[in-house]
């Protein structure tokens, strides 16, 4: 009789065993380190020249309250990271001239994760245009705008004064000139929102 | 016939079952976790920074995929979006998924929904899967949208299987594209799973087996 106890105990395990599919479909803990992978491999993207902020113009802040060109550039850089509340949040709580200092400190005040260069590092730019992301950055005299990031060897520029329209200047043209007015850009590091769909 | 023999053949077939079932489900976890093992490997987290705390090291996700899900805009009121957003934080190959890529949530009021997303993905709910470049390999809206949790993360998983490297082809002159035309509908991926026979044959024979053993054994020793 102990035989057949100890089989019913064998089998009760066992069919106990084959209901445990716990194994996880994805990967847990941080993936390695990714390749750079080619843009496009098969050559048929077809928004390549879609600048990496691909904020509909509805969506581009404007200047506003006479003079308020960092924060309309930030609140168009948080739409752009999909931050639509903060976004409205830092509209209705910011305006006026604004220094690079103070936006640091508002940025930090307001709990966001955020990275800056003031010192023209062209390599942040790369990054904020690799990544999506954008970047608010002093830009023209006693003016600031949005970085959309580059398309085909141009820098594209969304200025709130007129954000409908984006300017495109040659890469090197453009840094020369973004670190004669300081070298200064800060962005959000949250996710840039989804890119265009396409089969 | 002893009934410690006709109990011990009842036993000796249950465990066959018990091993048949657990080969099976062993074959139906590989099936599903080996599908998804390349998209871990070539995506990062999108945003591995702690809140607050001033950027160092920047996070290298721009080719990190992208996970959209899209509801209506009244989506609280719809126990099945409510679910289906649930599960992205419940099951752990959907939250893993949500971990590991650009994940984003609009409803059908949502500006940028109304003017990037519209066009592609008219009906709701719905779950998109995207590369950084924005290529869909993965999208099922509607009615088509998996029923359950585990559904879903088979489908996607499946569609990330396929989402190899491709090598380079000839060069070719670049698409001439009005960037500003959206585009059509996007008709919806989900590839239907190759999921593993059960093994009914083999389950059969183990339980013909389980069971003759013992009886062999009694009636043996009972004609000598």
């Amino acid at each position: 009789m102990d035989v057949v106890r100890a089989t019913v105990f064998a089998s009760a395990f066992l069919l106990l065993c084959s209901g445990c599919e716990d194994r996880p479909i994805f990967l847990d803990g941080p993936p390695p380190q990714q390749q750079p992978r080619p843009d496009c491999p098969d050559g048929q993207c077809p928004y390549e020249a879609v600048p990496p902020v691909d904020l509909p113009p509805a969506l581009r802040e404007k200047n506003y309250a006479g003079g308020s060109c960092v924060h309309a550039s930030m609140v168009t850089v948080l739409r752009n990271q999909g931050m639509i509340d903060l976004a409205a949040w830092w509209r209705r709580s910011y305006a006026y001239g604004e220094t690079f200092q103070g936006f640091v400190g508002k940025s930090e005040a307001a709990g966001l994760r955020y990275a800056y260069t003031a010192s023209g590092d062209a390599a942040f730019l790369d990054w904020c245009s690799r990544t999506r992301r954008g970047a608010v950055i002093f830009y023209k005299p006693a003016h600031a705008i949005t970085f959309a990031g580059y398309v085909g060897g141009n820098a594209v520029l969304i200025d709130n004064n007129h954000p409908h329209r984006p300017e495109y200047v040659e890469r090197g043209r453009f840094l020369q000139l973004w670190r004669g007015y300081g070298g200064m850009a800060l962005t959000p590091v949250h996710s840039p929102n989804p890119p265009r769909p396409w089969i | 016939m002893k009934r410690e023999t006709l109990l011990l053949a009842v036993g000796l077939a249950a465990v066959a079952v018990c091993i048949v079932l657990a080969v099976y489900s062993v074959q139906m976890a590989e099936y599903q976790g080996d599908r998804i093992d390349m998209i871990a490997a070539t995506t990062p987290a999108p945003n591995d920074v702690p809140a607050r705390e001033r950027v160092i090291q920047l996070p290298e996700d721009g080719q990190a995929y992208h996970t959209t899900v899209i509801v209506s805009a009244n989506w609280r009121e719809r126990r099945s979006e409510r679910y289906l957003l649930g599960w992205f934080a419940s099951h752990p190959g959907l939250a893993s998924l949500k971990a590991q890529t650009h994940f984003h949530q609009y409803d059908t009021t949502d500006a940028l929904y109304k003017t990037r997303l519209a066009h592609a993905v008219p009906d709701t709910p719905a779950v998109v899967v995207q590369q950084a470049d924005g290529k869909v390999v993965y999208k099922a809206s509607g009615v088509n949208l998996p029923q359950s949790a585990d559904e879903l993360a088979g489908n996607i998983s499946i569609s990330l299987g396929g989402c190899r490297p491709r090598p380079r082809p000839q060069p070719a002159p670049k698409p001439d594209v009005d960037v500003d035309v959206d585009v059509t509908p996007i008709p919806d991926i989900a590839p239907q799973p190759a999921r593993p026979e059960f093994p009914w044959v083999l389950l059969i024979v183990a339980v013909l087996l389980g069971a003759a053993l013992p009886l062999w054994v009694h009636f043996r020793s009972a004609f000598r």
